[in-house]
């Protein structure tokens, strides 16, 4: 897994480690989803973002609405979506761990397309039940669309899932910095922090993307 | 955090080229860097663009950008699908660059 077919680039460990824990996780059962219905919702992120069909998969409609358009164009999503999906059955906890799928597995098959090789294959899921395990302190909905433990900030944003808020901290760190580090302007690893910025910032415009 | 990082580290930044996707931004390897995120996200002449980094910049850069590039399509989903919002104290400490890039103009603005 994660073997990549070009052995001249100079992958991190730290980062081909980050993609196998992201992938380990997907094929799991989550904590309101099963480790099929995550790959599900893997599968359908995955051929949204290509713009290819939506694969047959077995999850509730809003669930393929949701990570079609998560998958596709992130800044299309609205609170009218998101009430919808709730009032069609897309608990607010499921919508989060989906959220959380559908992001980390398009950050690793981006690293992909950015390198030009391969898409991993999606993992085969594992059968069991999911945890339904809720935050030591009560998620509430305050002036974000979804439940957190806190006042909105990215730190908190899946912080209703905390196996997802982890996950996310998990792959962060490698991909591109961990919050403390985040605090050092001049950090430098293979680009400058200011070069890091400028990567960051592209991609957030084309994506629409305030933050 | 680019003109935050820019400004802590004595460098000059132009912010356009990030908006408009084309030019130079005055730091090493930038106007590779937005061509590189350009193709990525677009799908066309990827390879390309990731050779154009790796020559100005090097391998490992290269690999920074690659991660950095994902790491971003990562937060982008997570914060327009959870709704985050914009606080007061951010726009008025970013009400320069909101204004010079049309940021307002985004659909969760």
């Amino acid at each position: 897994m994660f073997e990549f077919a070009a052995p001249e680039l100079p992958i991190r460990d730290d980062l081909t480690e980050a993609f196998r824990h992201v992938w380990t996780r997907l094929a799991a059962p989550g904590t309101w989803w099963t480790g099929p219905e995550r790959v599900a919702i893997a599968a359908v992120a995955r051929a949204a973002y290509a713009s290819d069909d939506i694969p047959p998969v077995d999850l509730p409609a809003p669930a393929v609405e949701a990570a079609e358009i998560l998958g596709r164009r992130p800044a299309a999503v609205t609170k009218d979506h998101v009430a919808k999906w709730e009032e069609n059955g897309l608990d607010p906890y499921r919508y989060v761990e989906l959220i959380g799928v559908v992001s980390q597995v398009t950050a690793v098959d981006t690293f992909h397309r950015a390198l030009a090789v391969d898409l991993e294959p999606l993992p085969k899921a594992i059968a069991g039940e999911p945890s339904n395990e809720l935050p030591e302190t009560p998620a509430k909905v305050t002036k974000a669309w979804v439940p957190m433990t806190g006042p909105p900030m990215i730190p908190l944003s899946l912080s209703a899932v905390p196996a997802e808020m982890a996950a996310l901290e998990a792959l962060h760190g490698p991909a591109y910095l961990a919050y403390e580090e985040m605090e050092d302007p001049a950090y430098v690893r293979g680009l400058t922090r200011a070069q890091m910025e400028l990567v960051a910032a592209r991609t957030s415009a084309i994506n629409e993307c305030f933050y | 955090m680019l003109s935050w990082s820019v400004a802590e580290t004595d460098q000059e930044v132009d912010l356009l080229p990030v908006a408009a996707g084309a030019g130079d931004p005055r730091l090493p390897g930038g106007t590779e860097l937005i061509a590189y995120v350009n193709a990525v996200l677009s799908g066309e002449g990827v390879a390309a663009a990731r050779d154009a980094v790796a020559a100005a910049l090097g391998d490992a850069a290269t690999i920074d950008a690659a991660s950095i590039i994902g790491n971003f399509e990562m937060m982008n989903r997570i914060a327009d699908g959870v709704g985050m919002p914009i606080g007061a104290g951010t726009r008025k400490r970013m009400a320069a660059v909101i204004e010079l890039l049309s940021l307002d103009q985004y659909p969760h603005a």
